[in-house]
């Protein structure tokens, strides 16, 4: 046994080498793999085995392309989460343990995450943006977490790392459900599938209750999205999930013509010919909003007479609280536009903008 | 020579009428006289006020700044001898960018000092201002220390240099929504005068212009250099600061409420020179405000061109005007000196 | 005329020449020399008031220099510079144009008698094939006529040139000095200058002014040969011999 242990030793030290650095079992395909059946999304092809999944992502840009192809490991167990909301649902999957490191630290809510960074229990990464290499060198994370947008050119020194790098690219799905339904990719990464499961057929359930009661009303009242920002208003397009919200919440979406999957900047001379219609105003802004100080800034906002139902992103968990959870920014919406049905709502995201705020 | 300030004024008066006329948004030229005649449309309430206390502010706005940033070009390039000197040469927006910055990176859009508080956009204007005539009061006193253009030139780069690293320090710190902000706000933007500001805008405008016109006759006496200057009378030293006056007011002006706008102080004197054909200050700088004003009208009439309702931004534009003119002065350096 | 009354010129506290006395009167040109680094710039600069002087006053009919506004001393005295202009798109007659510049309004428009005067200069400076050219189409010999043209418009009692043949061939320095010379006369200025051309100034100045071991000496070429004074100043060149004897012969 001594005679083979050092020829045995390196032949296993490169393999592990290999498998640390590229994450993956090098025994061929055995077995037959569940394939996932998303019932929405679109973007995704998960293929679960018992210790690992593969996963093939498209490129939401270019429908032909691919984004990532991955097999894993699984359960990933250090995880380098880049966005507060994916913290989010790894919080309320229960799986807190998986998240090794994360970025952005001031837009983390969640107690239990800044104790940790505290703690030292979860590495600091800094800025989402330029993530600190070191530190991820020194996790040694199963995984990367990113955002992807397009055009980003990738990581940089950070792909050449060899760790996975799994875009989290969910929130470029065109519906609600579908960038939900993510959730159960997100839930078998971390060895939570049933848990997953549950919780999107419950917000399945929910939306689809929603949207039925909705079907059931008359009125549509017309609604017009967002602000301008030095003389351009960006307003989603007709394929974008927002728009599909809009439209699921039984409002006429007014500028339902505009073509494309995101964000299209009109000038504020184009959109106030419109707006003048409009019934609702739903605004999301960072910080206190004054109508009188809007309309000073760009005078044609005065001849849109539309009430204002606004959300203050500086305080409310409206971004971590709804991608994965869109039946709540639904149930939200409902309440504002069709007050007659009692939809039960227990999440109010919006408020009514008063003189006096 | 008159004839040609006479074609550029007509050039000037057309170009003011097609700027309300034309806009994004396709409104029926029969509709827009009839709105500037004092009438309503009937079925588009907001096409009034969409000419009204859009369309016409936008107009004045752009025709004020361009003669104002041209005139600061001017200015500047024969106080200096420099062909490439333009409002950005002596780092006074650059203080109204910082002010900016700090305003919109590190306040995140209000301040208040005791009771009073402001935000929006009147706050980015008085921090603009207040950035920019630090940096022209800096100047001022410096000029009266140094004696020398070049070293207020050079003074003038530093001041960019470190506003420029502070900036980059903010951005790093900041926000998403404060970057984006920020970064919409440097595109410029003709837009962003209504009527309330406007009156506040045209007085400091014409003021700044008004003061320029003072500086006509020292200007063509520095054409011959500062001792020849000096010998004819010219109170250097006076004229340097109230030189530096008015680019600074120009300046600050311009940049608070439209924010930067580049390439047509440094374009517009050499576009006079090249029509006029003179280096006379008498018939250079009311052909550089007429110009500067066609020009910056031009210009906010292309950014309406997409016809999707989206804009151009004027960040994107003056460059493309003021490139070629650039390189033209540069090459035309190249054959006088043969290098 | 210029009285000179103890004049001590320099720069900080540092003294270039000392205790100057000296008168240049009206209708006369002078030509100043010395070596290089003697102090005739200095002297052309504190004469024209762009540097004060350290000690002393400069008396400019009766007036002092440092009690004249900068608007006074732009009508009393004009200069010629070896500064090298450069003005693209700018006519001669324009340049010339600009030593009106003292008497013109706001915004230094001509009236009809100032482009008469305007005229006058360019005639005298004997330039006026050249008025409609432009300054950076001339030699250096016209450029120079043109900035001589435009100091005679300013119509100052005084006219200091600094190195007018500086850059000239030989037969421009001879024409120069000769015009100098004419103006003076005809006009009744005070024309001052410095020169290295040792042998025209000679030749053709009313008065020289010679700076020799820190004192100005001053005279007409006669009295300068005779006192010895000449002789002095040309030893080092050893040219004393050749110049004298040249100028004694003629």
């Amino acid at each position: 046994m001594r005679r083979l242990k050092l020829p045995l030793v390196a032949l296993l030290f490169p393999l592990a080498l290999l498998m640390a650095c590229s994450g993956n079992r090098s025994e061929g395909s055995s077995g037959q793999g569940d394939t996932l059946l998303f019932r929405h999304a679109r973007n995704l092809t998960v293929v679960t085995y018992p210790d690992r999944m593969e996963v093939t992502m498209r490129n939401p840009w270019d429908t032909t392309g691919i984004l990532g192809s991955y097999r894993l490991s699984t359960p990933i167990r250090n995880a380098a989460v880049f966005g507060s909301v994916h913290c989010a649902l790894f919080h309320e999957l229960g799986a807190d343990d998986a998240v090794g490191g994360i970025c952005d630290l001031e837009y983390i809510n969640q107690p239990e995450y800044k104790e940790g960074v505290a703690k030292g229990r979860i590495a600091n990464l800094g800025n989402s943006l330029q993530p600190n290499i070191e530190q991820i060198i020194n996790l040694n994370p199963d995984a990367l977490l990113p955002s992807p947008f397009e055009n980003s050119g990738g990581l940089g020194r950070v792909e050449r790392l060899g760790i996975p790098v799994i875009w989290c690219a969910d929130y470029m799905e065109s519906t609600p459900l579908a960038r939900a339904e993510w959730i159960r990719f997100y839930g078998r990464l971390v060895g939570k599938a049933e848990r997953a499961d549950s919780i999107f057929d419950a917000v399945e359930k929910r939306y689809q209750d929603l949207c039925s009661k909705v079907r059931n009303t008359k009125s549509r009242p017309r609604l017009l999205p967002e602000m301008p920002w030095s003389g351009q208003w960006t307003l989603p397009g007709s394929g974008s999930s927002s728009a599909k919200l809009y439209a699921d919440a039984g409002a006429e979406y007014l500028f339902a013509y505009l073509e494309g999957s995101g964000g299209i900047p009109l000038s504020t001379e184009k959109v106030v010919d419109k707006a003048v219609n409009a019934d609702i105003w739903l605004i999301k802004h960072h910080g206190k909003l004054d109508r009188r100080q809007m309309v000073a800034d760009t005078p044609l906002l005065a001849n849109i007479k539309a009430p204002i139902w606004w959300c203050d992103t500086s305080v409310s968990f409206i971004y971590e609280e709804t991608p994965f959870h869109p039946e709540r920014l639904l149930e939200s919406l409902i309440t504002i536009l069709h007050p007659e049905l009692d939809v039960d709502a227990t999440y109010n995201y919006f408020k009514l903008l008063t003189v006096e705020d | 020579m008159n004839y040609k300030l006479k074609l550029l004024t007509v050039l000037l008066a057309l170009l003011a009428v097609a700027n309300v006329l034309w806009g994004s948004l396709d409104i029926p030229v029969r509709d827009v006289w009839h709105i500037l005649c004092g009438g309503e449309v009937e079925d588009h309430p907001a096409w009034s006020i969409i000419v009204l206390q859009g369309r016409l502010p936008q107009m004045l706005t752009a025709l004020l700044t361009g003669m104002a940033l041209g005139t600061c070009g001017l200015l500047l390039q024969t106080a200096f001898r420099n062909p490439l000197a333009g409002p950005s040469i002596l780092g006074i927006d650059s203080g109204a960018n910082l002010g900016v910055a700090i305003v919109l990176l590190l306040l995140g859009g209000t301040a208040s000092i005791g009771s009073l508080t402001i935000g929006g956009h009147l706050l980015v204007i008085v921090a603009a201002m207040a950035g920019a005539l630090s940096i022209m009061s800096l100047l001022i006193i410096l000029g009266r220390l140094l004696h020398s253009g070049v070293m207020l030139l050079i003074t003038g780069v530093i001041i960019s240099y470190v506003t420029g690293s502070i900036i980059q320090l903010l951005n790093y710190s900041a926000t998403e929504q404060g970057v984006f902000s920020f970064v919409m706000w440097g595109m410029g933007n003709f837009a962003s005068v209504g009527p309330e500001r406007l009156p506040v805008f045209c007085i400091l405008c014409v003021l700044g212009l008004l003061l320029a016109l003072l500086l006509i006759k020292p200007l063509d006496a520095l054409l011959l250099g500062d001792r020849y200057a000096e010998n004819l009378g010219v109170r250097i030293g006076r004229v340097r600061q109230l030189l530096l006056l008015v680019t600074g007011l120009l300046t600050a002006t311009t940049t608070a409420f439209c924010g930067p706008i580049s390439f047509i102080g440094l374009a517009v004197p050499h576009l006079a020179r090249l029509t006029l054909g003179t280096s006379s200050h008498r018939t250079l700088m009311p052909a550089t405000m007429l110009i500067g004003a066609n020009l910056a009208l031009a210009c906010n009439l292309l950014s309406t061109l997409p016809r999707d309702g989206s804009l151009i931004p004027i960040s994107v534009i003056t460059p493309l005007i003021g490139a070629p003119v650039v390189l033209h002065v540069m090459l035309g350096q190249n054959r006088n000196t043969g290098i | 005329m210029i009285e000179l009354q103890h004049l001590t010129i320099g720069y900080g506290n540092r003294a270039v020449l000392t205790d100057i006395n000296q008168t240049i009167p009206d209708g006369q040109m002078i030509c100043l020399l010395g070596a290089n680094g003697v102090g005739k710039s200095t002297l052309l600069r504190t004469l024209s008031g762009f540097i004060p002087p350290l000690s002393g006053k400069v008396l400019l009919q009766g007036r002092e220099l440092s009690s004249l506004s900068l608007s006074e001393l732009s009508r009393s005295v004009s200069v010629v510079l070896t500064e090298r202009v450069e003005v693209p798109n700018m006519k001669v007659v324009d340049l010339v144009g600009m030593g009106r510049s003292p008497y013109t309004g706001f915004f230094g428009t001509l009236s009809s008698e100032d482009r008469d005067i305007v005229g006058k200069a360019i005639e005298m400076a004997g330039i006026a094939s050249l008025a409609g050219r432009t300054t950076d189409t001339l030699s250096d010999g016209e450029r120079q006529k043109a900035m001589l043209a435009k100091a005679l418009a300013q119509q100052t009692q005084v006219i200091l040139l600094d190195e007018p043949t500086a850059f000239l061939d030989f037969h421009a320095k001879a024409n120069t000095l000769r015009l100098l010379s004419q103006l003076a006369h005809e006009t009744g200025k005070s024309i001052f200058l410095s020169t290295h051309d040792v042998e025209m100034a000679l030749r053709l100045s009313d008065i020289l002014w010679i700076v020799l071991e820190g004192r100005i000496l001053s005279g007409t070429t006669d009295s300068l040969t005779q006192d010895g004074t000449l002789k002095r100043f040309l030893e080092p060149f050893e040219l004393s011999d050749l110049q004298t004897s040249h100028i004694q012969g003629s």
